[in-house]
């Protein structure tokens, strides 16, 4: 436990040298970006002054460590708002998509998965497993494109984009759809094949045969043994994968217009809004550590044989 | 196998269900049975304003929001570049050109509930100077304001400027409670015909018409603009019915589906944004006049216009927009000659002439660099595009640094020639030795002499070509054809909402 949480206060705090010291070598000027061309030199420095920039590297650093350590990320340059505010309201937004992406990419890749590897040598197996192939192949916003021009232009079922709060029922649920799907389209190819091939392994093991000789179906015997053994690899990926969620949401947030961490980060460095920048990645870096610390539970949980290890 | 497959069965078709249903209820559209419209609109633009405060943040999305919506002036600009009056009734000028009496208008209130009175005057000018980080310059040569009675104010000019009274109608002219200026970036407070309602960052903003306004109501009640980052999003959002207009839109080359759509309309406005290829005229090679004319002659910039956006926009001769009161037609000056360009070229001995062309990450921009780029080889001229992130790095190398051989950019700001062109120390570094004294003199002169003055700088200025002026960016509007009253033209900075109604 001690490991884990050392292990974790270094990896969230070797990021925080890293995003700061690549925002301060990167091009750009944060002054200029805030006051754009009408401004003099002199202009330009008194609001280096005022935002804490003209102060050694070290100072700057440290201020802003201080400021983390108490929850507080600072002012944004632009919008004058707090920044903390900002990203929990973009955090969670962020957080439900991707949550969504990986709840529909789990719905389709289990049962999917679980088919194409029983009916491997039949026709079915092998059309899901091509169209896996397939799905891997075509991007996410591709995917999100194309979903609009069907559902929201041509049968107007559903909005083109935009975002609505969970609080408002139907149409958060309208809104959330296509871009969930199109999120998690990518990822539920890949999982449909990491599926199929952890079912094959199972399939294979000798207390699968057990269990049929007892009078179980094939699929009885997969759901009751089966399926948690398939679950350890499977559970693998799907923590690595939500990493790449994370970043994913990015394009997507951008093709349906959620304002989500993703987009808040790439207009965030697009306007050099540094502690914005800063504030973001640290956020981003500690969710990852945090899933992977959370995938690493539900692994016990899966598992007894790691319960007594852990 | 079974039972896995029943509930997988049972929950798919709940979520289709609900979908099917979500669908079938109300969705985004306006319409009342009848087909009639509900007096509110949505509008889809690209580019967000940082926050409401344009005193100290630059960025054209905040004005384009604010002014003439939420904030007045005492005077505005009309469709046709021309001054109105706006929260001063009517107003003189003394004959030295000193003093200009305004007298306002009555019964006008601001969205907090105070009078607008001429206190209100002398304290939003006189803080321009003092308070305002961007802009400063318009108010140079104010001296001061006097309150005469409430509803006449007195402003006292150090000299006579024909350009102050035209900067009255853009942001620095914009009328501020005394009260109201506690948050000016999240709490505006001004006396236009709308209050903003919500912001909700990286999604929209929605405006509120007052009921309390002291002029004619506004076409709409409810105002919601949204925000896109993407250009397809946008015209998707368009198409799809969750949006009723694009405004200012910035991909052309999607606006042809819309064209031939009997239930859209496209308007093909003018903006104050002038496309130039902006040349560092104090390093080499483009401190030769005969270089800088050597590129004008050969550009065929209808051409470019054609292939970079799609036809859409004005063919201009100098940095000046047809609304401005002394242009004149200077297309004719460098029309397309690419033998008289290779002539020039060689007479200034650069022949073979290899150039850096510092391309902003702007849709324009890059759109134009790649037709530029083969226009110059055609001539000789060998541009490398280098391309520049906008606004971070650009800003920074290009324009605070003077890091820069040729460049392009949409110079957008309204009346912006002399700021441009007479200021040596301005990126481009233009020599204007030669206009600074006709400037000084026509600024102070009388109206008419003004613009004969003006029409001889500007004419100096583009045959001194420090910059090839491109072409005059559209502002394309792309609507439901059920409305009407659009302000599809951009004299200054502002997007102006009250006119528009459904019919």
């Amino acid at each position: 436990m001690l490991v884990l949480i050392s292990h974790f206060i270094a990896t969230v705090l070797v990021s925080t040298i890293v995003v700061f010291l690549l925002l301060r070598v990167m091009p750009g000027d944060p002054a200029a970006v805030a006051l754009g061309i009408q401004a003099t030199p002199e202009q330009l420095d008194a609001w280096r002054e005022l935002n804490g920039l003209n102060t050694p590297l070290v100072t700057q650093y440290f201020e802003w460590v201080g400021g983390l350590l108490r929850g507080d990320f600072g002012t944004s340059y632009l919008s004058r708002q707090n920044i903390t505010s900002t990203v929990t309201d973009r955090l969670q937004v962020t957080l439900i998509l991707v949550v969504a992406a990986m709840l529909i990419a789990l719905i389709i890749a289990i049962p999917l998965g679980t088919i194409a590897a029983m009916r491997q040598r039949y026709a079915s197996g092998v059309i899901i497993s091509g169209i896996s192939q397939l799905g891997v192949a075509i991007p996410n916003f591709l995917v999100g494109v194309l979903l609009v021009g069907l559902f929201a232009i041509k049968l107007g079922w559903l909005p083109s984009g935009g975002w609505a709060a969970p609080s408002e029922g139907a149409e958060f649920l309208r809104h959330l759809i296509l871009p969930a799907i199109a999120l998690g389209s990518v990822q539920a190819s890949i999982l449909t094949r990491y599926v199929r091939s952890a079912v094959l392994e199972i399939m294979r093991e000798d207390f699968l045969r057990t269990a049929r000789s007892k009078g179980l179906t094939a699929g009885r015997a997969l759901v009751r043994h089966g399926l948690r053994n398939a679950g350890i690899p499977v559970l693998t990926v799907v923590g690595v994968q939500m990493a790449g969620l994370l970043i994913g949401a990015v394009v997507i947030e951008r093709v349906f217009t959620i304002p989500g961490l993703g987009s808040y980060l790439v207009d965030s460095v697009g306007n050099r809004d540094l502690l914005a920048v800063q504030a973001v990645v640290v956020v981003l870096v500690i969710a990852i550590v945090l899933i992977n610390f959370l995938v690493d539970l539900a692994f016990t949980l899966l598992d007894p044989r790691l319960r007594k290890a852990a | 196998m079974t039972h896995i497959s029943t509930r997988l069965a049972v929950v798919s078709a709940a979520a289709v269900s609900m979908l099917v249903l979500a669908g079938c209820s109300a969705g985004a559209s306006t319409d009342t049975a009848d087909g009639s419209h509900d007096p509110s609109l949505t509008i889809g633009i690209t580019g967000e304003p940082a926050n409401f405060d344009f005193t100290t943040t630059s960025g054209a999305p905040i004005p384009q929001l604010m002014m003439n919506n939420v904030y007045e002036g005492l005077v505005t600009v009309n469709q046709d570049g021309e001054l109105e009056p706006q929260l001063a009734e009517s107003w003189t000028v003394s004959d030295d050109g000193l003093t200009y009496d305004f007298v306002l208008n009555e019964g006008v209130t601001f969205s907090s509930g105070a009078e607008f009175t001429a206190d209100d005057v002398k304290f939003s000018l006189e803080r321009v100077k003092t308070d305002w980080t961007v802009n400063v310059a318009k108010m140079a040569y104010l001296d001061h304001v006097e309150v005469v009675s409430p509803t006449e104010a007195r402003v006292v000019l150090t000299r006579p400027s024909n350009t102050w009274l035209f900067d009255m109608a853009s942001t620095v002219g914009m009328m501020f409670d005394e009260d109201g200026v506690a948050d000016l970036a999240n709490t505006p407070v001004g006396t236009g015909p709308f209050s903003v309602t919500e912001f909700v960052v990286g999604d929209h903003i929605s405006l509120e018409s007052r009921a309390d306004y002291w002029g004619e109501a506004p076409g709409m009640e409810d105002i919601t603009v949204r925000y896109f980052a993407d250009a397809v999003a946008s015209t998707n959002a368009l198409r799809a019915g969750d949006v009723d207009m694009l405004y200012d839109m910035q991909a052309p080359d999607l606006v042809s589906q819309f064209e031939s759509d009997d239930a859209m309309q496209v308007i093909n406005g003018t903006s104050t944004g002038e496309i130039i290829l902006p040349m560092n005229n104090k390093t080499a090679p483009f401190d030769d006049l005969r270089v800088r004319q050597a590129v004008a002659y050969a550009i065929d910039r209808e051409a470019l216009l054609d292939t970079a956006w799609a036809g859409y926009g004005t063919l201009i001769g100098a940095m000046v927009p047809p609304t401005d009161p002394y242009y004149e037609d200077l297309n004719d000056l460098y029309a397309y000659d690419p033998e008289k360009s290779r002539e020039l070229l060689e007479e200034a001995g650069v022949e073979n002439l290899e150039i850096q062309l510092d391309v902003p990450t702007r849709p324009y921009a890059t759109a134009v660099s790649e037709v530029l780029v083969s226009q110059l080889a055609e001539v000789g001229i060998t541009a490398t595009i280098n391309s520049t992130e906008f606004p971070a790095v650009w800003l920074d190398k290009v324009f605070n640094k003077h890091e820069f051989q040729a460049s392009i950019i949409r110079a957008s700001e309204a009346r912006d020639l002399l700021p441009t062109f007479n200021v040596p120390t301005y990126y481009i570094g233009y020599d204007n030795s030669e206009i600074a004294p006709l400037v000084e003199a026509a600024d102070q002169a009388p109206y008419d002499e003004w613009v004969e003055g003006m029409k001889e700088v500007s004419k100096i200025i583009a045959e001194d070509v420090p910059a090839v002026p491109l072409f005059l960016f559209p502002n394309i509007v792309v609507a439901s054809a059920d409305l009407t009253g659009i302000a599809g033209n951009s004299v200054t900075e502002s997007m102006v909402l009250s006119g528009i109604t459904w019919k």
